[in-house]
């Protein structure tokens, strides 16, 4: 572990971003050789100031302060549906500061130090240098609880086909989308540089035998109702201060946010009594459902959806059904049932 | 007089030589952040802090 905080000698003299010394930067005392009295007041995380950063990067840090890694308005606008107005004041103050924002990504995160997760510090990227990107080292940290584990197959299952090709996170979300371009997203969703299938699997380069299948879905059922290799981690009855549970889960059904087409969907762990300990309610709870439309990161040409119909169109065997539904879920969730018609 | 200049550049030469050498050392940062030795002896690996399942 030490290792993480060792910084390569060669760098002082190459690497311009050093030429002003350590404190710069990270505040302390150079001074002394006593750790404790050279920690005083240091600042561990420097890049969590923009201003930063930005005597350079000007560009960069101008969008990136509006992105949603730096700002995680899309945690607040995913829940905020379920609140009154008195009680989203009460979830800003309480818990959103506190808790959800404090998992904003600053500069470094990405470029210098992994960022510390559930108490894993991987430490330097490597001895300090300001590295464009290594996925492994900071994307798998934040993101480790779901997509990157499901992309490399660690989580169990077929790792995804694209990782598989030597892809890794930056091959499709590229710095355009993760800087951001200024303007403010309420979800990630709604960013206008988010990879889609779409942008290297063009329509007409499909087989003969899958442009009928693609035909005959178009507009219907998104990629991944069909391409996701199988189970990936659903969440269940998360508790502030407490976390929540998980369990591996396939389920397909209605897209909360666009109600003509069918796709993947996770659950979403929100119980009734998520927000108790900040004495948050969630007056509006059912308005919003437990399931949103999720995009597995573990993607297959073939799977048991592409090899038979029946597996949808008969056994319906992946579908939402009433019975399977979060008990004391939300009443949204009904409605995001449904039955693909039957086929002979 | 001959031991005068002589006294004089002798200061000189240790005053020069005490400013390049203080001017060459490496801060405490430097010191330490460079040197595997000393960083396996002072970094202490955290207590296993648990926590939930992660974001993402």
């Amino acid at each position: 572990m030490y290792k993480g905080f060792v910084v390569e000698r060669g760098l002082l003299e190459k690497d311009p971003h050093f030429g002003e010394g350590c404190a710069s930067c990270h505040q302390g005392d150079e001074g002394v050789m006593d750790k404790e009295k050279a920690h005083g007041g240091l600042v561990r995380r420097p890049s969590n100031d923009l201003k930063i950063c930005g005597q350079c990067h000007t560009e960069a840090v101008d969008t990136y302060k509006k992105s949603l890694h730096y700002t995680t308005h899309g945690l607040r606008e995913g829940v905020k549906g379920r609140f009154s107005g008195e009680e989203l004041k009460a979830f800003d103050g309480k818990v959103f500061e506190k808790s959800c924002n404090s998992c904003h990504a600053s500069c470094g995160d990405c470029h210098v130090k992994s960022p510390i997760v559930s108490g894993v510090n991987l430490g330097l990227i490597n001895g300090h240098r300001f590295v464009k990107k290594d996925e492994g080292k900071t994307c798998s940290l934040c993101h480790g609880g779901r997509v990157y584990t499901e992309f490399t197959g660690e989580y169990g299952g077929n790792a995804d086909v694209h990782y598989q090709k030597g892809m890794m996170c930056a091959s499709c979300h590229k710095k355009e989308e993760m800087h951001g371009d200024g303007s403010v997203y309420a979800s990630r969703r709604d960013v206008k540089q988010k990879p889609a299938c779409l942008n290297c699997h063009k329509p007409g380069s499909d087989s003969d035998q899958s442009k009928a299948a693609h035909g005959k879905h178009k507009d219907k059922l998104s990629c991944y109702a069909c391409h996701s290799a199988g189970s990936y981690r659903n969440c269940y009855n998360c508790h502030l201060g407490e976390g929540a549970k998980s369990e591996p889960g396939f389920i397909l059904g209605l897209n909360p946010r666009d109600m003509k087409t069918a796709t993947t969907l996770r659950v979403i762990p929100t119980v009734r009594n998520t927000f108790k300990k900040a004495g948050i309610k969630m007056e509006k709870f059912d308005a919003l459902p437990n399931y949103w439309d999720a995009a597995p990161h573990n993607i297959r040409k073939r799977t048991d959806r592409t090899r038979s119909c029946d597996v949808c169109h008969k056994e319906n065997k992946y579908f939402l059904k009433k019975e399977a539904l979060i008990k004391d879920g939300s009443k949204a969730n009904e409605k995001l049932i449904s039955q693909p018609q039957k086929i002979n | 007089m001959k031991i005068g200049i002589k006294l004089v550049v002798v200061l000189l030469f240790l005053f020069t030589a005490g400013f390049l050498w203080a001017a060459s050392k490496d801060s405490g940062c430097v010191t330490c952040h460079t040197n595997e030795t000393i960083m396996k002896s002072l970094v202490k690996p955290p207590l296993d802090a648990g926590g939930g399942e992660g974001e993402g």
